[in-house]
């Protein structure tokens, strides 16, 4: 008030003290005026004495105001200063009071109490109903205290003379409303909060929140922040469904966003919005403009996928129908529509966290690539199942493979049927021979040492037979042949299939099948069947999978949740736990384990110069708190139900563990003594200068999870002093590494071994030239032994040495777990992989109704 | 001045001395005198007869044939030619040609050789790839009856405007065969000196020892008194290597065996006319013997005549498991202590287990191959690359010592973690005395009776070493006992060292003060 009339009294040129001065005088005196009148009254009713007992003069009059003068008292008063109600007289005459007790509705309860004792009068004994008509007549007065005057600041005010009582909180809810009305949302809540605070249910003061939350949705509407807007939106729907203008308003927030989230094409978005306000305020004007204009664009992507499918393009018109699920699900025509041509054309949705061909820096097959890998590059056998650490292997394209002459030659018959589901070609003599020939001949980008050094011969029979002579013959024949994959030819270099120069093309070969990669948007890889299904069947099978990238689990399993997406084909343990009791969610899910669990190690650089110095692994492995990490980070799970700690590059049961070997244990006393003893070797070595390590390049696969667990093995080392840089495998990089953390699946270590530890795709001599002879020479004599149990021993030796050499660090190995939704049938047993034998699963055609 | 009178009336010495002996003395070795001795015998018996008959009876006496001194016995060749048998080869211009190699090959080599140059018969007809699949024992069985020391066969192929030149040489002292000498050209006026090139080239001339002591070697070289009208053509030139060979004969001379002395060569270092003395490079101490009654020692010319020489390298009696990737040094002189000789050409043998060595660009042809195993070196042999298109090298069965030396490289790697581990726990157990963190303190000393023990360490060996040796003893390899027992000892000696017991009672005593009571 005071600070309004400031300018005024600025215009007229005076001192604002003397302006208050002046004003406080009038006040004064026109109260003392004012005041005649009501202190012949007061004087009459108020037991106030006039005088005092030794005859000074009566004191000053209680201060009486009028109510027109009365003005609600700030906020700063409200909130700082003491607390004061307002008495209104019959008169409109206002005693400004110290809070009265009871409150809020004093006259009300007092009213209450007076009907009570006069009751309790009635059905009172003679002897009590004097005291009782005193209590009677002392309820027909209301003792208030006066703020701020002298003497005795207690007043009796008869209660008949009162015609209201505005409480501080009244005052209080006036100021709000009255800052409501000027927009002063902050200064409105403040008070609102305060009393809310103080009072569970102050009378009106629901209401007052109420127009509060519309006043400030409104207000943040107008700032266009919508989605601020529905939040408070939201909170007086819950407080008041019917609450006038909350409505329209509503309506004007999900307007806005799903006008927004159109321009982006995010229509899942846009019926997320749309499918809330509808469940609010059905038939809404907004949600009815939508519907018509989105079932209008729905139809007419119908349509245009029914003119694709018309013309042999399923793919066309299966994309055509998932993107009218994806604008607007409610149309009507959109069901019957989809089911007709998702069913023909069967696209897999799946979500993923790293997509396959991301890696950069981190050259290997990542965990990614590994999921595509067997539809990508059908191999001639592939491994079945393991049993009791051993794997065992199926074709697809051989009927029968026979040994002859002690294993030193083999028959192989080629299948001459395939069914209309099978993702395979019927291929011939050709196509596995040229294959064979290629590996063997020491010209080619695809020889294979190992392989020419066991095949003598091949002999051709016919279209559908061959022979091999082995010059030794191996353990196993089916992991040697592993080697032998066939691609699509768009998938491999044309130039170098119809090359007629080529001595190893020995007929012209077939298009195997499988799964080729198609172009798809960004965050986005998919692969689709190479060999189409043929019309007229009566099931189709996936022909397409698509894998959806989501920058956490979290998100992933969200979008399967949503519909987005119908398989999550990577977990981390702690969703899969999570899952694995919820029956509610296992009604509409399945939650498979995989056959092969993951193993993942740290692996050295065998040309790094500074790690070819066993202290230095050693010290490095000390320092990895494995069963830590296992438990923190990977598993998140302190029994680790779903992991074991490792001791070699192959799984926990694998028969090539030597039983003797055991888990290297955490000791950072060891680890900071064999640093030291590195350093020193090092420079002694002239390798490094003055015990200076130089900082090791730390190349980490693909994965969060990974990338967490490199950072606190980072972390440790680098404080036994190994100062260490982790390059994350999606990064670019110079190709320099010194560690790397990977992830593996040897399923036959005997065959894997070597590549696995020269870091090779395949057994290469030259490879070993960086080990010591003695261990070089174990690699070898393993690798050419015949006899699969003396292999064995041989490998169980080699484990201790490797592990005993620090060669690498075994991590863990983690089980593997998929999810999908029930609408796949999957007849696949025990899946190997994420996408076993996919091309003989059925999709059942489903969208989500609601996002 | 002097020496040249000198020389020059040895020479006619001898001269004189052979065509006083030529007719009746006959060599006794030389097969060629050995095939003409009986029929020239014949007829001079058949003469002698008439005379006796005609005239006074006298009494037949034995012949004395004395062969002529090696350095002055020529050498008896047949060159067979077998031109090719079509049109423009019509048997005029063969029998011209053959001439003209006739007479190209008596001019270059004049003398030295007893030349006969002849068109190959129908049945003795070669082509080129029948000369390449060779095999020695049926040439000698063909020709060690024929009265020659060498048989020069070459081959002549049109292909097209091309002519094709092959040669090879089957020699009657080694009963080898040359490597094969190819010559090609487009001008047909040349063919005749082709040919003559190719049967020179594929010529290996050969020598007999004179002296050998101790390290000084010399031989006298076949009809090193004949020298050809080039000197190019002279044989056994300074810087060449000759291959040394022994003839083994009965009692009765007759030719029982030929062996070669492997991985010898022997390189010439001074030729004086007919003699030369050579510098014996070898994998052995002294491989020449001297020449005994019974035993005649020999040596051939040897040319690289390959790219490269392909090496397989094999343990001891398991040929068909050679070995595979093992490390080769290719060097040009041996080590030494002085010269570690830090230029080496370095190989890893294949899966095949050979290793392929090319024929050095320039300098000594001679190269020493090191075959390693770990810390040992398995073989250090002499090569000549080039010379043979297929060696092969077998050294000692290793494993059992390699199986050693990589459980000690391991038993090493744990001892130092282990002295390591126990330095740094001394030293955290004193940081946690002076802070007078006694539950570290315990825990820390804990570690020290966890950490292994000298006792341990010895058992560890000593199961190593036993089953070491016994396979080395099974091996009757004494080499690979000795230095499995000196790796043993080594790391032994290590772990007594450094495990010593008496560090961790001195370690304890040192604490003990400091921890009250």
């Amino acid at each position: 008030m005071t600070h309004k009339l400031l300018p005024q009294f600025r215009l007229v040129g005076l001192d604002v003290r003397q302006v208050m001065r002046v004003v406080c005088y009038s006040i004064l005196m026109a109260l003392a005026v004012l005041s005649l009148s009501a202190n012949a009254f007061a004087q009459a009713e108020t037991e106030t004495p006039a005088t005092g007992e030794d005859g000074e003069p009566a004191p000053e009059p209680d201060p009486i105001f009028k109510l027109e003068d009365m003005q609600v008292p700030s906020i700063d008063t409200l909130l700082n200063e003491r607390a004061l109600d307002w008495i209104i007289l019959a008169t409109d005459d206002v005693y400004v009071v110290e809070s009265i007790v009871p409150r809020p509705n004093t006259l009300d309860k007092r009213k209450l109490e007076i009907e009570r004792k006069q009751e309790e009068r009635r059905t009172a004994p003679a002897e009590q109903r004097k005291a009782i008509a005193e209590e009677l007549e002392e309820l027909n007065y209301l003792y208030v205290a006066l703020p701020d005057v002298a003497g005795n600041p207690e007043r009796r005010i008869p209660t008949r003379l009162i015609k209201e009582i505005v409480h501080h909180e009244d005052l209080m809810m006036r100021r709000a409303r009255m800052l409501l009305e000027e927009s002063d949302i902050e200064h409105a809540f403040e008070l609102i909060s305060r009393l809310e605070k103080d009072w569970d249910a102050w009378p009106g003061l629901d209401a007052l929140h109420n127009e509060f939350l519309l006043v400030d949705g409104k207000a943040r509407l107008a700032a266009k922040n919508w989605n601020e807007a529905l939040t408070i939106f939201r909170e007086l729907y819950a407080r008041d469904k019917q609450y006038a203008g909350l409505s329209q308003s509503y309506g004007q927030g999900i307007d806005a966003l799903v006008s927004e989230a159109v321009a982006e094409d995010d229509f899942r978005r846009a019926t997320f919005h749309l499918e809330e306000l509808t469940a609010r305020f059905a038939g809404h004007p907004v949600f009815q403009k939508y519907d018509a204009q989105f079932t209008a664009q729905v139809n007419k992507l119908i349509a245009e996928a029914d003119a694709a499918s018309a013309s042999g393009d399923y793919r066309t018109a299966t994309m055509k129908v998932e993107d009218g699920a994806r604008i607007w699900p409610r149309t009507p025509a959109l069901q019957p529509a989809y089911r007709k041509h998702a069913l023909r054309y069967q696209r897999l949705h799946a979500g993923v966290l790293n997509l396959p061909e991301e890696g950069k820096s981190f050259f290997l097959p990542a965990p990614a690539d590994l999921r595509v890998q067997p539809l990508k590059s059908l191999p001639l056998f592939e491994v079945n199942r393991m049993r009791d650490g051993t794997a065992y292997y199926r074709t697809r394209f051989l009927d029968e493979w026979e040994p002859y002459d002690l294993g030193r030659r083999m028959k192989f018959t080629l299948r001459q049927f395939r069914q209309p589901s099978d993702m395979h070609q019927v291929i011939g003599s050709p196509d596995v021979v040229t294959q064979l020939l290629r590996l063997i001949s020491p010209e080619r980008p695809e020889f294979d040492e190992r392989l020419a050094s066991y095949i003598e011969n091949v002999t051709v029979h016919s279209p559908l037979e061959f022979t091999i002579d082995f010059r030794r013959v191996p353990p196993r024949i089916e992991p040697l042949l592993e080697a032998i994959r066939f691609q699509s030819p768009s998938a491999s270099d044309e130039s170098v299939d119809s090359d007629e120069t080529d001595e190893t093309l020995i007929g012209p070969l077939t298009d195997v099948g499988g799964f080729r990669r198609i172009s798809v948007d960004a965050k986005q890889y998919a692969i689709q069947r190479a060999l189409p299904e043929p019309d007229g069947l009566p099931v189709y099978h996936v022909a397409e999978i698509v894998e959806h990238k989501y920058e956490n689990f979290e998100q992933a399993v969200q979008a399967l949740s949503r519909g987005e997406v119908s398989i999550l084909p990577e977990l981390p343990d702690w969703i899969v736990r999570q899952y694995q009791d919820d029956e509610e969610f296992l009604q509409a899910y399945r939650l498979e384990k995989l056959e092969l669990p993951l193993t993942q190690v740290l692996q050295f650089n065998p040309s790094s110069r500074v790690l070819r110095t066993r202290e230095l692994r050693r010290g490095l492995a000390y320092a990895v708190d494995r069963e830590k990490i296992l438990k923190d980070i990977i598993l998140r799970d302190e029994k680790m139900r779903h992991g074991r700690i490792i001791t070699g590059p192959f799984f926990s049961d694998s028969p090539a563990r030597h039983v003797l070997v055991e888990p290297r244990r955490y000791d950072i006393s060891s680890a900071i003594a064999m640093i030291v003893a590195a350093k020193k070797i090092l420079t002694i070595q002239k390798v490094v200068e003055e015990e200076n390590l130089p900082r090791l390049k730390f190349l980490v696969e693909p994965g969060p999870l990974q990338e967490e667990a490199a950072k606190e093995m980072a972390r440790v080392w680098g404080i036994i002093g190994v100062p260490v840089d982790i390059v994350v495998g999606t990064d670019e990089g110079d190709g320099q590494w010194d560690i790397m953390l990977r992830s593996l699946q040897m399923t036959d270590p005997l065959v894997e071994i070597w590549p696995f530890l020269t870091v090779s795709d395949r057994a290469q001599l030259s490879d070993l030239d960086d080990y010591p002879d003695w261990l070089k020479q174990e690699i070898v004599d393993l690798d050419r032994t015949s006899d699969q149990s003396r292999a064995l021993e041989r490998m169980q030796e080699l484990h201790r040495h490797l592990w005993v050499d620090a060669a690498l660090v075994p991590l863990w190995e983690v089980d593997q777990y998929r999810i999908c939704r029930k609408t796949i049938s999957d007849s696949t047993a025990k899946p190997i992989y994420p996408y076993d034998g996919v091309d003989h699963w059925t999709q059942e055609p489903w969208f989500s109704l609601t996002q | 001045m002097r020496m040249f009178f000198t020389r020059t009336l040895i020479c006619a010495l001898l001269l004189l001395a052979m065509n006083f002996a030529v007719q009746p003395v006959r060599a006794q070795e030389d097969p060629a005198a050995e095939a003409v001795a009986p029929a020239e015998a014949t007829a001079t018996e058949g003469e002698e007869t008439t005379t006796a008959n005609a005239e006074v009876k006298e009494v037949a006496k034995p012949e004395v044939v004395i062969p002529p001194p090696f350095t002055l016995r020529p050498y008896n060749i047949l060159v067979q030619v077998t031109w090719p048998a079509d049109a423009h080869f019509p048997q005029s211009r063969r029998q011209e040609l053959s001439d003209a190699v006739n007479r190209d090959l008596a001019s270059r080599f004049r003398q030295m050789w007893n030349l006969e140059c002849r068109e190959s018969l129908a049945s003795e007809r070669q082509t080129a790839s029948a000369l390449q699949q060779a095999d020695p024992e049926e040439w000698t069985a063909q020709y060690v009856d024929a009265g020659f020391d060498k048989v020069l066969h070459v081959v002549v192929e049109q292909q097209g405007v091309v002519q094709k030149v092959t040669g090879i040489e089957w020699c009657y002292s080694s009963q080898t065969l040359s490597p094969l000498v190819q010559r090609e050209s487009r001008d047909s006026r040349e063919l005749a000196k082709l040919v003559a090139d190719a049967a020179s080239r594929a010529f290996r001339p050969i020598g007999e020892i004179e002296i050998s002591e101790g390290e000084k070697l010399e031989f006298r070289i076949r009809a090193g008194e004949f020298p050809p009208e080039d000197p190019a053509l002279a044989p056994f030139q300074e810087g060449q290597y000759l291959i040394p060979y022994v003839r083994y004969f009965g009692k009765k001379r007759e030719l029982q065996s030929i062996r070669t002395i492997p991985w010898t060569y022997l390189k010439v270092v001074e030729r004086d006319r007919s003699r030369v003395r050579v510098e014996t490079k070898s994998a052995f101490g002294q491989p020449v013997p001297k020449a005994g009654r019974r035993m005649e020692v020999m040596v051939m010319l040897l040319r690289p005549s390959w790219d490269a020489s392909e090496v397989l390298l094999y343990p001891r009696g398991s040929r068909r498991t050679p070995l595979v990737g093992y490390h080769c040094d290719v060097v040009d002189r041996l080590p030494t202590k002085e010269d570690p000789v830090p230029e080496r050409d370095i190989y890893y043998s294949t899966r095949e287990g050979t290793i392929r060595i090319p024929v050095p660009q320039e300098g000594d042809p001679l190269r020493y191959l090191m075959v390693h195993s770990g810390q040992s070196v398995l073989a250090q042999l002499p090569i000549l690359p080039g010379t043979s298109p297929w060696l092969e090298v077998e050294v000692p069965d290793d494993r059992a010592r390699l199986t050693v030396e990589g459980e000690v490289s391991l038993l090493q790697g744990e001892l130092i973690d282990i002295i390591a581990t126990r330095e740094v726990i001394f030293a955290r157990t004193r940081a946690a005395a002076k802070k007078e963190d006694w539950t570290s303190f315990d825990q820390f000393n804990k570690q020290i009776d966890a950490l292994p023990k000298l006792e341990e360490f010895k058992g560890r060996i000593d199961t190593l070493q036993l089953q070491a040796v016994y396979q080395a003893q099974q091996a009757k390899d004494r080499v690979a006992e000795i230095r499995i027992k000196r790796l043993c000892a080594k790391v032994l000696e290590s772990a007594e060292t450094h495990l010593d017991p008496g560090r961790i009672a001195e370690f304890r005593g040192e604490m003990r003060g400091v921890r009250p009571e």
